[in-house]
């Protein structure tokens, strides 16, 4: 019961930090934009010349793969900065004096990386509603099928990527710019390998999931649909498609099983990333430099305390010379602060 | 109750050293931690709080290895930082609460706690106000809330007067002085007067070494015949400066009044005075310095 109660205000306080930013408004208005982008055309998921209608199955897992599709990698950039900002904060050299353990910081940050993408999840599953009503090509709304593609396949891949964060965050070498690309080409890997080894094991994003069921629902109505499947973003799509009824997945305890061992996956991770995790003492072999302060200072009725004899010399500056603007000083002072820390493997790209 | 330090040293990269075979024993009170920036104050005060891990040496709460088992101390500890930070978007309320889960108080005792502690640290009617908004001195007082929510038996505050308007330096050092019956205080300053009003002991630290553990009497006796009074005129200072260790100036209508540490009379005209706190805070630090020079 402790530790549920330590990880709600763990996450929670990192959860409220996070969503009074600022930058988490932004992260909302795109996502708004998101859900209007697929309500207008711009996102698609056709199969050849054919789509389905849009009920609340469709659009459900319409909505459903656009998110796992973008959100995941989006999402990942957007919450992989938790840890981070225990250190920028400096809230997490308090944090390491408690008696909070690693794994439950990393559960904390493994909740609260959670809590964000649902509520983008969430927002576009509301997306989802407005745009069934919007379209108008079937006018009864179904819960269960508009919604289980959001909870059992959206939601479980942003666990697992939420976890990802954390865990990149607490290996050293992931933390930084090569871990961002690193994440990139994992996400790249974990989208078209189970597609196209036709492994549904490692299928995180549901595209496979998904694809041999509606597959299946085209081939029977269309017999001479070609196999195609593809879920499109750009330019609005005009072209008139043949439309098709399909009713939903039929989520049977094996389906459900599957999807709900990413959660398991999720928490795999956090362990991991708990083991990797310096409880904020990466500066192990470094200097900690803290602000500088003065001297002991005297208060007892003194004007000046010396611990050293000290003489200052300065040199003079010429009266009769005032302020004088020097383009290429301050063109080799800006030049010095911008490449300033930057590595050399940068700037030789 | 007791603190031991064994020995303990902290090796930064570049073969820097942050402290060298540093022992100390403490029980029950203040103890004050003095010493020139860079002397290894807030390593040694990181190195007791856990938050980072000593080269070499040992550290022990009631004979417990803390190296080997942190949360003996981590549950009994309030600590404060030097840099103390905060999630700017949270209110006091809400990051005190935050701060209680952590330390693993009770959610009703937390809530008491909290409001008693933002009284006593004058803070309750910004209790809603995002920390973002708070200036250094209202972060200071909040860290102190923080570090006193879990009724700590070892408190480690790292400049906690830093920021402090005098009224409030005044209210922290009283509050410093009432808590300090039953628990350790490790107070470090650079403030000599916050440290002359409350500690029961006081360290004196340089380069990372303990130069000096002593009560204030005895750091005082150290320097009793070695303080002195000398009136200049003003265009002689430099020259003054150049040849003794000066701790205070006043510019007065028959000329400057030095406050010269010195093992003999710098002048004939110089009369002896009795020392203060700073005065032996320079004296033993001037020499530990003349003595590594040598």
């Amino acid at each position: 019961m402790r530790t549920f109660h330590l990880l709600y205000h763990l996450a929670r306080a990192d959860f409220l930090e996070r969503v009074r930013r600022y930058s988490f408004l932004v992260t909302v208005a795109a996502t708004i934009y998101l859900g209007y982008a697929v309500n207008a055309g711009y996102v698609t998921l056709n199969l050849d010349k054919y789509r389905g209608v849009y009920n609340s199955a469709w659009v459900g897992i319409l909505m459903t793969l656009s998110t796992t599709f973008l959100v995941s990698v989006v999402g990942f950039y957007i919450v992989k900065n938790a840890i981070d900002r225990d250190r920028q904060t400096r809230v997490g050299q308090i944090l390491a004096a408690t008696p909070l353990s690693k794994l439950q910081y990393c559960l904390g940050k493994w909740l609260s990386n959670f809590a964000v993408l649902a509520v983008i999840v969430l927002i576009l599953a509301a997306a989802g509603v407005i745009m069934q009503l919007l379209r108008g090509e079937a006018a009864h709304l179904e819960w269960w099928p508009l919604l289980t593609p959001f909870l059992l396949i959206a939601l479980p891949a942003m666990a697992v990527v939420a976890a990802l964060a954390v865990a990149f965050e607490s290996i050293s070498w992931l933390s930084g710019g090569f871990g961002n690309v690193a994440y990139f080409f994992l996400w790249a890997f974990m989208l078209i390998y189970p597609v196209e080894s036709k492994n549904r094991n490692l299928d995180l994003f549901g595209i496979g999931f998904v694809e041999r069921d509606l597959r299946a629902a085209a081939r029977a109505e269309f017999p001479d649909y070609n196999g195609n499947f593809s879920l499109n973003a750009g330019p609005r799509d005009n072209r008139a498609y043949l439309t098709f009824v399909w009713k939903g997945i039929d989520w049977t305890t094996q389906k459900v099983a599957v999807r709900f061992v990413w959660y398991f996956a999720a928490i795999f991770l956090v362990f991991i990333a708990a083991l990797f995790f310096d409880r904020f003492d990466s500066a192990a072999e470094r200097q900690v430099r803290a602000p500088a302060l003065p001297q002991p200072i005297v208060t007892s009725g003194s004007s000046q305390v010396s611990s050293q004899p000290l003489t200052v010399h300065l040199t003079p500056l010429p009266k009769e010379r005032g302020y004088r603007f020097s383009f290429t000083s301050i063109f080799l002072a800006e030049s010095k602060l911008m490449l300033k820390g930057l590595r050399w493997w940068w700037l030789a790209g | 109750m007791q603190l031991a330090i064994e020995q303990v040293s902290k090796r930064y990269k570049g073969n820097q050293w942050g402290l060298r075979e540093f022992s100390l024993n403490l029980s029950s009170g203040i103890l004050g931690l003095l010493g020139p920036n860079g002397a290894g104050k807030s390593t040694l005060m990181r190195i007791l709080a856990t938050v980072t891990k000593p080269t070499a040496g040992r550290v022990t709460w009631n004979e417990v290895d803390i190296l080997r088992f942190p949360d003996e101390i981590r549950q009994v500890l309030g600590y404060l930082p030097q840099d103390f930070g905060v999630y700017p978007n949270l209110n006091s309320v809400e990051f005190l609460e935050y701060m209680a889960a952590v330390k693993g108080i009770d959610r009703s005792l937390a809530r008491r706690r909290i409001e008693e502690l933002l009284q006593l640290v004058n803070l309750r009617e910004f209790r809603k106000r995002p920390l973002g908004g708070f200036s250094g001195g209202m972060k200071q007082r909040l860290g102190i809330a923080q570090a006193l929510l879990n009724d700590p038996k070892l408190l480690i505050v790292d400049e906690p007067t830093a920021g402090l308007d005098p009224e409030e330096r005044v209210r922290f050092r009283n509050l410093l002085s009432e808590l300090s019956g039953e628990r350790i205080v490790i107070l470090s300053t650079h403030i000599v007067s916050d440290v002359e009003a409350a500690a029961t002991h006081i360290a004196l630290i340089s380069h990372g070494k303990l130069l000096m553990h002593a009560a204030p009497e005895k750091l005082l006796q150290g320097v009793e015949g070695k303080v002195w009074e000398w009136v200049i005129p003003s265009e002689n200072l430099p020259t003054v400066k150049q040849k003794h260790l000066i701790s205070g100036t006043i510019r007065r209508s028959d000329g400057l009044h030095l406050r010269v540490v010195a093992e003999a009379s710098p002048a004939p005209g110089a009369q002896p005075v009795s020392p203060t706190l700073e005065d032996a805070y320079l004296y033993f630090i001037s020499r530990s310095r003349t003595e590594e020079e040598r």
